[in-house]
């Protein structure tokens, strides 16, 4: 196709000079060249020990649209005598020229057994059934040297070689076994939770702590509606108010209210509270000890008023809690 | 007669318990003798 362009060129331009044609083939080149297929077959070696594999590249590259017929060699298939494929290590196709044209690598493993020059006859592709051949390719085949000076030196077989320690080797072996003892604690610790019939998970709740005042204040509420308090039940009751009255006293001053007497009690809120302020807690903690100890009867309304005493008192000395201080 | 909620939270909680007991175990199993499977094929 080349020479017919040129051909019809010179015809056309018959006064062209050598230099001319030169630019009339530079020309027309990216045309001829877009059609053109290129058939390569190259060794990666020209010189080959004997027995060892070298890689064979059947190089083609034509257009994308074309079809291309491969050779098919198999395995030990001679490719002349003494030289066979080994195996075939792969076929690469690459898309050139934003993919009008593309390239196809067959690569082969190839040996050789016997010392010799080779020349190895030309590959055949076929491109739209046209066939295409390579260059022929050389290798010369080398065999082990001899010692012919020392030729009465023989040595034995070599002994099997280990291998050298590789920690590598051995790390998956270590870290499954470690997995695996994990597994069996896991295991062991499951099997005494069953064995005991208790969960895996306990969940535990944590109760909000109420302020020392909200709970005595809920304590005197409950006192206060339980019943109708009787002359002769004010023992009871006057039980029950002074030890909600200590639990608070207790939980909001910080000394061991719940186990000192009335006395005890009223000295140690004096380091904190003025004589005034606890007149009526004096009062109620009298009145309480002599229902208490002496069998004393409250007058009627008193038993109210010692409750409605209590509740001020709380009030008066209660310790409000931040909603946004951290518990 | 009504078995109490107690006893079948009881007896729920065994059967869970076995059936995780016995995933662990096969493949604890698994593993070890894969572990072994491996440490032959070094030894050898």
């Amino acid at each position: 196709m080349n020479r017919l362009l040129i051909e019809t060129a010179r015809r056309l331009i018959p006064s062209l000079s050598g230099r001319g044609w030169a630019w009339v083939f530079l020309f027309f080149l990216p045309l001829v060249g877009s059609a053109q297929v290129i058939f390569e077959a190259r060794i990666d070696t020209l010189v080959l020990l004997i027995g060892e594999q070298r890689e064979l590249t059947l190089d083609v590259t034509c257009d994308a649209k074309q079809k291309l017929k491969m050779p098919d060699f198999k395995p030990m298939q001679p490719l002349a005598p003494q030289v066979e494929i080994v195996d075939l290590l792969g076929t690469d196709t690459t898309l050139l020229d934003e993919g009008k044209r593309m390239q196809v690598l067959q690569r082969y493993s190839i040996t050789a057994w016997d010392s010799t020059f080779v020349l190895l006859p030309p590959f055949e592709v076929e491109v739209d059934g046209q066939p295409y051949q390579s260059k022929q390719l050389a290798l010369k085949v080398l065999t082990i040297p001899v010692d012919t000076v020392h030729v009465d030196q023989f040595f034995p077989n070599k002994d099997i070689q280990d291998n050298p320690f590789s920690w590598d080797d051995w790390k998956p072996v270590i870290w499954f076994l470690a997995i695996n003892q994990l597994l069996a604690l896991l295991l062991l610790w499951i099997y005494s939770r069953w064995r005991e019939n208790k969960p895996l998970i306990r969940i535990i709740r944590r109760k909000a702590k109420l302020p020392a005042h909200q709970v005595a204040m809920t304590e005197i509420e409950r006192i206060k509606s339980e019943r109708a308090w009787t002359a002769e039940d004010s023992k009871e009751y006057y039980t029950q108010l002074t030890d909600t009255l200590r639990t608070y006293i207790k939980e909001r001053f910080g000394f061991n209210a719940t186990e000192m007497t009335s006395s005890e009690i009223i000295e140690h809120l004096l380091e904190v509270q003025d004589e005034q302020a606890l007149a009526e807690l004096r009062q109620l903690f009298t009145t309480a000890d002599l229902v208490k100890f002496a069998k004393w009867t409250t007058l009627t309304g008193e038993n109210d008023a010692n409750l409605v005493n209590a509740i001020e008192f709380i009030n008066q000395t209660k310790q409000e809690v931040d909603p946004n201080a951290l518990t | 007669m009504e078995v109490p909620e107690e006893v079948k939270q009881s007896q729920k909680r065994s059967f869970v318990l076995k059936v995780v007991m016995g995933v662990i175990a096969a493949v604890a199993i698994v593993f070890l003798a894969y572990a072994l499977y491996l440490a032959i094929d070094l030894i050898h």
